[in-house]
């Protein structure tokens, strides 16, 4: 909330200077968000009235204007302005006045003494809301204004303004006056009374010139409508203007900124109707009708739905129940009689409206949070006087009230409670002293009954008490404790240990973490690698979620794969001309699992990483390729993963690109991103990816011990010529099928095409560990494992190269 | 010094000695030409001229080794009448032993020449840049929020992890917020459904946790946490939260301001101190906002804290007896407190970061800083 500091320390008569004010708002539990120094521009201006006005012989531009400036007499000065007229009240700097830029001194022009200068508001240095009329020359300010008066007093020149930040539950606090009554809680200085308008009453009873019925009393427990008869609508004046203009919002006409003033002061939001546009002078209290329409103050055309509440007379729609009025009715200068309305609408209701149409206003603010019976009465209170005193207007006797004020609140507050919450050893005098100063009466020894003052809305049990004593006394008085509870550490989830392992073993590998946004554009969601993931699933199928509301197109949907996101980051670096080597995350994926479902959430762990060969200047090669990923992937889930290859695949290279299965379960994909993923995110080089869903690897079995032998092993190189059409892992496994419980391992050391070799054959080389678990082993046995081998390799089309 | 004067292998061994301080010109005279003389200061003059260790090897085979003149001087011993025999086998013995010692003397000194001579081959220019293997970053955000985890996971809390993608009743309703609840406006939120949303608060992992397990509950909540914020150096539409909830019998106002002392204590250095100001949460009452003393001015108050001389760290409160009684725990009977902390604004603070926007752009200029 926006407010000038003058408006408060006029209601809280004694009031820390801005900077002391934020400490004791601080204990209150409001933030003061900013504390604006607004200085007054210029000194020694004074309003003055055009009385008469007289050419000057030789000068054609200029007038001789008299002026008369209160208790400042008559004075005479030279203005060129073209909208200088009799009885006109426009600020007079007198000499001596420094205006931004200058100073005002008495001079001649063309033989003409003149004693000052009337200036422009642009002259003065104000801005336009506050003096909106005499653009054309010298500011015109209200006819009403006192002649003489100081224009920086009359302006509240110099103020500071002040934005308090007001939490959700204190809708009291939304107002001047509630924020007065807080401070001055804490202070502990009374409050001084308003400053009370002079109102003309009419004998007229109001219900004879207005009716109010309210269909649904659920939605609008209070009506009250004011009517204030022969009213005149012209400019508020400075002061009031200026007010509403410190509190950030922009003067209109009296009438409106008196209700704006009013909300302002009380914090109830207003409404006046120009009775004579109201049909039948009924206010009848609705819910929108089909396809009803109504064009608002702002020009905009509405159609209403019809859960939206109306102000209607029994012919159409007048305004949009505590969001905004209808033009139909609005104050015009033939506006002469009004209808005041004060009303209480249920927050949901207007909250739902004014979400619905995308309208946020101040009332609708002020109603969503909530307003009371209180704020409903005095406002119409206040704003009847202000109309009268300052519209002209005579209020018509009474006010037509649909609906019943409720009686307080009664709660009850047991001083022991209070002391086991907040640990504490108040004593009950301590605590009633508290309930005093927030005006809550409590009466009673152990368990105290208060009464909630009639602004207070939100309370509603014992500890929204405790939570006011609390703050009367300080935070500061409640101890540190630390709870009793058993020693012991906190239990983690099982991927939380793994995860710095694997994290350890990649960072050393080059990999570096990063943390990617969910939410990504929906085109990254159908990508084809994501079909490894989901085998079943068709295009239609496609489990991703898109966002009802996006911010932006970019972050609209749920990703379904961590993979585009690490690859947007390696672009990024690449094209900043800093790349990564490669990128790891752990994160999840989100699958939408029907409406009655939440999504399915899998922990995945991706990563991306450049296909790169460097030398270092010892001619030492550090390479990354696809089998080196395979490798990691191996020493990772050190379990027996199996690859499949993915030959459907385009956006992973297809022939570099596999599913991974564990124990039979697809876990994941990885490979060579393909060229039209490439082209799509602009890479520079090559790229392999990876990503596993660990859910299968974080059991963490405790090692236990197997036996080994001791024995020598013996070492039998063998190569084979093989063609390259039956895949590697068939040779290794009739290695080891025919090698027999001898075989302790086979190591896979070359891999050679070309010279030598005939085409379409490879060469492949294996190192054979042959061990015995009891005793050392004999040649012969190694010979006959070694036959065996040979002999299966043979018949499946292998030819030996070492014979 | 002892010599020996020995007649050729094949000859008879006669005079077996000479006067102590070697012998003279005269005596060399006195022997036969075939008589082979060799004496210690002579083997030794021989070594010290032995430039390498092969000549030394040459040296000792020409004079220990299988054809070595000494070596026949043994093996003639069999041929001397036994009372000289003895007494010559212990003179020679005794020579083998000494000339033993001398070559290997001067192995030694060879072999250390050699080692220094390979050493100084091998001087590299220890000035040429080291061969770096690639090591990657963590990154700040994760490591900040596993510092938090471990904190806590030290004080007894267990971590406890909920959904991101939430029932509005988890997010809101449960949590004290009806349909339509005015503090709702608190959290702009991204919806999938009219029911389903992106959790705004990592909360509802509370409502969950009480529904699930019975007092004595002591547990955070980390994990992303979505709003629907227009984005800029300190706002994030997605961004992590570390919740706490305590629920047990007599939890009050002052274990709150304990436990959360003690955490800033271990997070950001002992010497800064807390301060606790009234604050609103619909799911807490009392609420406050935990503030921490600035550490760049030390509570003086500077730029980086506003001139305030505090940051605002975290929201926090005791449960609301409300929250309590939606997940079916007697408010009488058990209370609790709660607290939700933002981890990128810990670790701005913490790494004197900027822009929040920094996290999840992975710049690797900007990731490389966190090593």
């Amino acid at each position: 909330m926006k407010i000038p500091y003058s408006w408060l320390e006029e209601i809280n008569g004694v009031l820390p200077a801005p900077g002391e004010l934020a400490d004791l708002l601080l204990r209150a539990g409001l933030e003061m968000e900013a504390a604006l120094p607004l200085a007054c521009p210029f000194s020694k201006v004074v309003t003055a009235r055009i009385i008469a006005m007289e050419t000057i012989p030789g000068d054609p531009h200029n007038l001789l204007v008299r002026v008369e400036a209160g208790s400042l007499g008559v004075c005479q000065v030279v203005s060129g302005a073209p909208n200088l007229a009799i009885g006109l009240v426009t600020p007079l700097a007198l000499p001596g006045a420094m205006l931004p830029g200058k100073v005002i001194e008495r001079r001649r022009f063309s033989g003409a003494e003149s004693e000052g200068m009337l200036c422009s508001r642009v002259e003065l240095g104000l801005e336009k809301e506050l003096l909106p009329l005499g653009e054309e020359g010298v500011a015109a300010l209200p006819a009403e204004s006192p002649l003489g008066a100081d224009l920086g007093e009359l302006l509240g020149l110099p103020d500071t303004l002040l934005t308090i930040k007001v939490t959700a539950n204190r809708p009291d606090w939304n107002s001047v006056l509630g924020l007065a009554r807080e401070i001055a809680v804490f202070t502990g200085e009374p409050l001084q009374p308003l400053v009370e308008f002079q109102r003309m009453d009419s004998s007229t009873p109001a219900s004879d010139l207005v009716a109010v019925e309210v269909e649904d009393p659920f939605l609008c427990p209070r009506y009250l409508a004011a009517v204030i008869c022969d009213a005149r609508i012209q400019a508020s004046p400075l002061w009031l203007a200026s007010r509403l203009w410190k509190s950030g919002m922009r003067p209109i006409s009296n009438v409106v900124d008196v209700t704006n003033y009013v909300m302002l002061e009380v914090g109830q939001p207003l409404h006046a109707f120009d009775l004579d546009q109201v049909a039948e002078g009924r206010i009848i209290v609705r819910q929108a009708r089909p396809e009803e329409m109504l064009v608002t103050l702002d020009g905009a055309r509405r159609i209403l739905a019809s859960s939206v509440l109306l102000i209607t007379d029994p012919q159409k729609p007048l305004g949009i129940a505590g969001v905004m009025g209808g033009l139909n009715s609005e104050m015009t200068p033939a506006t002469r009689s009004l209808a005041l309305e004060s009303a209480y609408f249920q927050s949901a209701s207007i909250r739902r409206t004014s979400r619905l149409l995308g309208l946020e206003t101040e009332a609708s603010e002020r109603f969503v949070r909530g307003v009371s019976h209180y704020s409903v009465e005095e406002g119409s209170r206040r704003a009847s006087a202000m109309l009268s005193a300052l519209a002209g207007g005579r209020v018509l006797t009474g006010r037509v009230d649909c609906g019943q004020p409720l009686p307080p609140k009664r709660l009850r507050i047991r001083p022991e409670q209070t002391n086991q919450i907040l640990a504490t050893d108040l004593s009950r005098e301590e605590i009633v002293a508290s309930l005093d100063r927030l005006g809550f009466s409590p009466t009673g020894e152990t368990v105290l009954e208060v009464q909630s003052p009639p602004w207070r809305q939100d309370l509603h049990e014992e500890v929204d008490l405790i939570e006011d004593i609390a703050r009367i006394i300080g935070f500061d008085r409640v101890p540190h404790h630390l709870p009793a509870g058993p020693l012991r550490r906190g239990q983690e989830p099982s991927w939380r240990r793994k995860w710095p392992e694997w994290r350890s073993f990649l960072l050393g590998q080059g990999l570096t973490e990063v943390v990617t946004a969910p939410l990504v554009p929906p085109e990254w969601n159908t990508f084809t690698f994501l079909e490894v993931d989901q085998p079943n699933a068709s295009p239609e199928g496609k489990p991703s979620m898109l966002l009802r509301n996006p911010n932006s197109p970019e972050r609209s949907a749920l990703r379904l794969s961590i993979l585009p996101s690490l690859l947007q980051v390696t672009a990024t670096n690449q094209h900043r001309g800093h790349p990564l080597f490669g990128c790891v995350e752990l994160g999840k994926a989100y699958r939408w699992r029907g409406e009655e479902e939440l999504p399915e959430e899998p922990r995945l762990l991706a990563l991306a990483v450049a296909v790169r060969q460097e030398a270092d200047w010892q001619g030492g090669i550090r390479e990354m390729s696809f089998f080196r990923l395979k490798g990691w992937l191996e020493v990772l889930f050190a379990e027996e993963l199996r690859f499949q290859a993915i030959p459907y695949q385009h956006d992973l290279h297809p022939g570099r690109s596999a599913a991974v299965f564990h124990k039979d379960r697809l876990v994941g994909v990885f490979g060579e991103v393909g060229p039209s993923l490439s082209k799509r995110f602009e890479l520079k080089e090559g790229v392999l990816l990876a990503e596993i869903a660990i859910d299968s690897f974080l059991d963490q079995a405790v090692p236990c011990f197997q036996p080994y032998s001791r024995f020598p092993a013996a070492d039998r190189d063998i190569a084979l010529v093989i063609p390259t059409d039956i895949p590697y892992d068939q040779w290794e496994r009739m290695i080891r099928e025919a090698g027999g419980p001898l075989l302790e391992q086979v190591a896979f050391f070359d891999r050679y095409q070309g010279e030598n070799i005939p085409p379409g054959t490879i060469s492949l080389a294996f190192s054979l560990r042959f061990r015995h678990s009891e005793r050392t082993l004999t040649e012969a046995e190694i010979s006959q494992a070694m036959t065996s081998i040979e002999r299966s390799l043979e018949e499946q089309g292998a030819v030996l190269r070492s014979r | 010094m002892e010599s020996l004067k020995i007649s050729n292998p094949k000859s008879k061994i006669s005079n077996l000695f000479l006067p102590a301080g070697g012998y003279s010109a005269a005596g060399q005279e006195e022997l036969p030409s075939d008589w082979v003389v060799i004496t210690q200061v002579q083997l030794a003059e021989e070594c010290r001229k032995a430039e390498n260790l092969r000549q030394l090897e040459e040296l000792r085979v020409r004079t220990l080794g299988k054809k070595g003149q000494l070596t026949a001087l043994l093996r003639g011993l069999g041929d001397l009448p036994p009372l000289e025999r003895r007494e010559a086998g212990a003179r020679l013995n005794h020579l083998k032993q000494s000339l033993e010692a001398i070559l290997a003397a001067r192995a030694e000194v060879l072999e250390e020449e050699e080692t220094l001579r390979r050493l100084l081959a091998e001087r590299v220019d220890i000035t040429l840049p080291g061969i770096q293997p690639r090591l990657g970053h963590r990154h700040p955000l994760r490591r900040t929020l596993e510092g938090i985890e471990d904190i806590f996971l030290s004080l007894g809390f267990d971590i406890v992890e909920g959904p991101e993608v939430e029932w509005d009743s988890n997010n809101f309703e449960a949590l004290n917020m009806p349909a339509e609840h005015p503090a709702r406006d608190m959290w702009d939120t991204y919806y999938i459904t009219e029911r389903m949303l992106l959790r705004t608060h990592t909360s509802p992992v509370q409502i969950r946790t009480m529904k699930a397990r019975k007092p004595p509950i002591r547990i955070i909540a980390p994990g992303i946490t979505y709003r629907h914020e227009a984005i800029d150096a300190t706002h994030m539409d997605i961004f992590y939260q570390v919740e706490g909830l305590v629920v047990d019998r007599g939890i009050s106002f002052a274990n709150l301001k304990g436990v959360l002392g003690l955490f800033v204590a271990e997070a950001f250095g002992p010497e800064r101190i807390t301060k606790f100001v009234p604050s609103y949460f619909p799911f807490t009452e009392p609420s406050a906002e935990m503030m921490v003393s600035c550490g760049l001015c030390g509570g003086e108050g500077c730029s980086g804290c506003g001139h305030s001389g505090w940051l605002e760290i975290m929201g926090c409160g005791q449960v609301h007896p409300q929250v309590l009684r939606n997940c079916g725990i007697d408010p009488e009977e058990f209370t609790g407190f709660a607290f939700g902390m933002g981890v990128e604004r810990i670790a701005m603070l913490r790494f004197n970061i900027p822009e929040i926007r920094l996290f999840l752009e992975n710049d690797s200029q900007f990731l490389e800083q966190f090593r």
